[in-house]
């Protein structure tokens, strides 16, 4: 949420004066009404929306530190470059075989650091060839109106009026491609949205792989 | 129990059977115990060996995971699963199933389908097992393919995302099963079976083909509820088995460890035991049985010993019981043993009381039968003479020297008896009368015997040291060779010939069967007029009397006639004795007075009117309740009644006779004197007697023309009965001359075979008829003679 205050500055500044702009609250919680964390919230309007350069221009870290990643998930727009510094004393060995974006970085020791820049939209699962236990998700959006939910399970997006596709993503939902889709119109005062999804409760950095 | 009849047996029965009993319940909880025990070891060996094979299984599996796992973490695996490098997973797949020598295995992808390995049937159902797994971790399970189980490991690849699985199978056919069985301690024969979709339990053919499946599914299902080993049937007898769960790959599918042992393998090893309880069981039953047999018997033979005695008591021989105890049944055989010796003495002084004489201490009469019996038992081929000796006078000599002498006389006589035969059997058979009993003794020599005896013993005979007196005998003797009388009638006949000596006066007498005859005869006789006085067989015949002054005939005597179906005419005079001696003459003469007065009035119907005479017993005289009786008869008649009375009745009791016959005359009826002149007479009584009518027996009348004395008896008579007023009838009047003369002499009445026979009712009327017809021959005899009714 700290990420979100100057996203939106940058954007009501960026967008001021081209389209009235509404504040959309989304909540995502479990069917059980727990609040969850670690979704990313994307807002695409129904005739496209163009990611700002500054928007892709931002630095964006998945740093390792105490034999993790963090943070666990990390929503960028597509375009973006992401740091991926260590901040451990030990070696690490970064790699991806997701589809949309496949890399390695092999062995690094402290104090240096990576960067790849994800040019498509999509899901890249991150993994430490020598600690099974380390994992992360990039989510790589096609919007420029994102957020990613705090342990409150809860965002507020400033999206323009009008007709769009709100969506939450989440690495344990269980639905295809870890994705719910809702197609609704914006009017001046937009209803709170919520989104009630299943996830996984055991937390996958607690597995062994 | 009233089967038993013998009381040994009875107690050898209970007792064995009882035993019996006992011992089979302890057979049974035998059985039961060793088989619960059996059972309940076999049961821990089967659960022990059951978590054995799983501890096995686990430590099998675990290896498998491990290499299954190591090749899910490679990383170049992972990059080659991802990057859909299916030659290259396919070739590290195989390089490690050959390393780790694993029978099946295949890898999974990310979309579910079996990508390198095992493409079959099996990859199939492993694929579509893990395709619903949600695991991050390795599983491992059971599974089946048509029955026939596997074991399986799989391992999730994961990047972190999950890539696919490595699974890794095992098949668990029999030689497996074997390899397991051999860990046991005992033979233990284990399975797999899944759970079909219908719920039926199968497994591989070569592990079931023992069980009915239904009942085998049924059994498993109870034993995974019950969690215990329990029996279940199988072609190979009653088995031992559990079931237990195993974990399946496939949470849709069920599998279970079935462990099973023979039942009959599990109690081999308490046969001995069970064997040895049975011979023991079988030598208590037969000691049991022996032992109370023995005592059965050693307890029944004192009472069977005493059985044996109490019937030989009641059979009249001596019955003693050898004692050869001292306890209880001792007691009582010693009670028995008093008990027979006082019953035995007391029958002795019973059978001496009985068969002796007590004043004298002669046999009586009953002896004597016996000593009778007894030679007839030996056989009397040569003969036996019974001798009775009346003793004379024996009550005189009594009375007169008193009792004690009496009998001491006996004594002496007998002393005499036995002098003379050595071995004659003597007994007092009566107060006067001994009993002697000869054997041998030929038939010739029975009286010369008996003279013996009378001269020995008719003459004085000292009865005493100063007394002597003179005894008479007299003898009846019956002698018998082959004949087979009682030895009762053998004494009876004996005493009837003493009886006829006596009455002959002959002193001695053999027995006469004629006259012992007669005497039956006339018992007979008196059975049979008891029986025609009963059935009113004895007939009323009448002699009519002719009147010489009225020339007709007045009156008629009614005769007593007997005509018996076998005998014919019986002689009235003996039948009349026996009624007088019998006391049927009551009977009899109340017949004749009814007869008689029913006669009368029947003549006087047909126009005769006569009077009826009828004898009237001496015997009857005296008896007052019969006169009135016959007055009453009497009373009833038309005409005169004249009953014909013997002056030898009036003689013997002259006061109750007088008295009777005054009644009679009072009464209206006459009373005439009958057979006069033959029996006693008495002018005194003769003056008395207040008789109509005197008849003149017909000795005199018979002899009247012949003998002067007769013809001056009879007229002096027929003087003395007129005289006297009486009129006078002469009986047995049968020639013409008789006729005569009695009319010359002044007789009122003639009777007799001349003037008529006597004749049946019905014959007499025809007569009386005829005879009215001739009334005017007063003065002749009448010569209707002979005449018959037609």
């Amino acid at each position: 949420m700290k990420h979100l205050f100057p996203v939106l500055g940058i954007l009501l500044f960026a967008l001021g004066g081209r389209a009235t702009a509404a504040d959309l609250t989304v909540a995502v919680n479990s069917p059980s009404g727990k609040p969850v964390a670690f979704a990313v919230v994307t807002w695409t309007p129904a005739g496209g929306a163009v990611i700002p350069a500054a928007e892709k221009n931002r630095a964006f870290v998945m740093a390792q530190k105490d034999v993790r990643f963090t943070p666990y998930v990390l929503a960028v727009p597509a375009g973006a470059t992401v740091a991926f510094p260590n901040l451990d004393r030990v070696n690490h060995h970064v790699y991806s075989f997701s589809p949309v974006q496949p890399f390695q970085f092999p062995l690094y020791g402290k104090g240096k650091s990576h960067t790849m820049t994800f040019g498509r939209p999509g899901t890249v699962a991150l993994g430490c060839n020598i600690h099974d236990s380390m994992s992360a998700y990039i989510r790589v959006v096609d919007t420029p109106y994102y957020a990613t939910t705090g342990a409150d399970g809860r965002v507020t997006l400033n999206v323009p009026e009008g007709a769009g596709s709100l969506a939450v993503w989440q690495p344990t939902l269980e639905a295809p491609e870890h994705q719910s889709v809702k197609n609704i119109t914006l009017g001046k005062m937009a209803a709170a949205q919520t989104f009630s999804i299943k996830v996984r409760q055991i937390a996958p950095t607690a597995g062994q792989y | 129990m009233p089967i038993f009849k013998r009381l040994s047996t009875k107690l050898a029965v209970m007792f064995g059977g009882l035993f019996a009993l006992a011992l089979l319940l302890i057979a049974l909880a035998s059985y039961m115990a060793v088989v619960s025990y059996a059972r309940t070891s076999v049961q821990k060996e089967l659960q022990a060996s059951a978590s054995v094979f799983k501890r096995i299984w686990t430590l099998k599996s675990d290896a498998l995971q491990t290499n299954a796992v190591l090749l899910s973490r490679d990383f170049g695996f992972k990059s080659a699963l991802a990057t859909q490098d299916a030659l290259t997973v396919e070739s590290a797949f195989d390089n490690l199933q050959a390393r780790l020598n694993v029978e099946a295995g295949l890898v999974i992808g990310s979309d579910g389908k079996p990508m390198a390995g095992e493409q079959g049937p099996l990859g199939q159902n492993l694929a579509n097992a893990l395709r619903n797994k949600n695991e991050f971790g390795a599983v491992n399970g059971i599974i089946a393919i048509d029955s026939h189980p596997y074991q399986a490991v799989a391992a999730p690849v994961m990047a972190p995302d999950r890539l696919g699985w490595v699974v890794f199978a095992q098949r668990l056919d029999d030689n497996e099963m074997q390899n397991l069985q051999g860990l046991s301690s005992i033979p233990i024969k284990a399975g797999i079976l899944t759970q079909t979709r219908g719920g039926l339990w199968l497994g591989p053919q070569e592990q079931t083909s023992d069980y009915k499946p239904s009942s085998l599914s049924f059994f498993i299902d109870k034993s995974l509820q019950s969690k215990a080993a329990s029996m279940v049937s199988s072609s190979h007898g009653t088995m031992i088995a559990v079931a237990t769960p195993l974990p399946n790959l496939d949470s849709r599918q069920k599998s279970v460890l079935l462990l099973s042992y023979p039942l009959g393998a599990a109690l081999k090893s308490y046969q001995p035991l069970l064997a040895a309880l049975l011979g023991i069981g079988l030598f208590g039953l037969c000691m049991v049985v022996a032992a109370s047999l023995y005592l059965a018997r050693n307890l029944t033979r004192p009472i069977l010993a005493l059985k044996d005695a109490a019937f030989a008591l009641r059979d009249g021989k001596p019955g003693q019981v050898r004692i050869t105890t001292h306890d209880e049944m001792a007691d009582l055989a010693s009670a028995f043993n008093d008990m027979a010796i006082s019953i035995e003495d007391r029958e002795r002084d019973i059978t001496r009381l009985a068969k002796s004489d007590m004043a004298t201490g002669l046999p009586n009469r009953s002896a004597f039968e016996d000593h009778i019996g007894a030679l007839r038992e030996k056989g009397i081929e040569n003969g036996v003479v019974v001798v009775c000796i009346g003793i004379d006078r024996y009550a005189h000599i009594r009375a007169v020297w008193g009792v004690s002498y009496a009998h001491t006389l006996i004594g002496r006589l007998q002393d005499i008896l036995i002098r003379i035969f050595a071995n004659a059997y003597i007994a007092r058979l009566s107060a006067d009368t001994l009993g002697l009993c000869l054997h041998p003794c030929e038939a010739e020599q029975a009286l010369p015997l008996a003279r013996a005896i009378a001269a020995r013993l008719d003459k004085r005979i000292k009865v005493t040291e100063d007394q002597s007196l003179d005894v008479m005998v007299s003898l009846g003797v019956y002698h018998m060779a082959n004949a087979r009388p009682t030895p009762d009638e053998m004494i009876e006949r004996a005493l009837i010939a003493l009886d006829q000596a006596r009455a002959g006066k002959a002193r001695i007498a053999l027995f006469d069967p004629r006259i012992y005859s007669e005497l039956a005869d006339t018992l007979l006789l008196t059975d049979q007029l008891y029986a025609a006085l009963a059935s009113k067989a004895l007939q009323v015949w009448y002699q009519p009397k002719f009147s010489y002054r009225e020339g007709r005939i007045i009156s008629v005597e009614a005769l007593v006639r007997w005509n018996h179906p076998e005998r014919g005419y019986v002689s009235p005079q003996r039948f009349v004795q026996i009624a007088e001696e019998t006391g049927a003459i009551r009977d009899l003469t109340t017949q004749v007075l009814q007869t008689c007065i029913a006669d009368q009035g029947r003549l006087k119907s047909a126009g005769f009117d006569l009077d009826i005479s009828i004898n009237y017993s001496g015997r009857l005289l005296s008896d007052e309740a019969y006169n009135a009786q016959a007055l009453a008869i009497c009373g009833q008649a038309v005409g005169q009644i004249c009953l014909e009375i013997t002056e030898t009745a009036v003689i013997e009791d002259p006061k109750i006779g007088l008295a009777a016959i005054n009644t009679f005359v009072e009464r209206g009826l006459e009373i005439s004197i009958d057979d006069f002149g033959t029996g006693l007479s008495s002018l005194a009584y003769l003056k008395q007697i207040p008789a109509h009518e005197l008849k003149i027996d017909r000795s005199f009348i018979m002899e009247i023309e012949s003998g002067q004395r007769d013809a001056l008896l009879v007229r002096s008579a027929i003087d003395l009965a007129h005289g006297l007023g009486m009129k006078v009838t002469a009986e047995g009047v049968e020639t013409a001359a008789a006729f005569t003369l009695l009319q010359s002499m002044g007789c009122d009445i003639a009777q007799g075979y001349g003037i008529a026979r006597p004749m049946p009712f019905g014959d007499l009327i025809l007569f009386l008829n005829d005879f009215s017809g001739m009334a005017e021959t007063k003065t002749q005899m009448p010569t209707y003679r002979n005449r018959k009714a037609l």
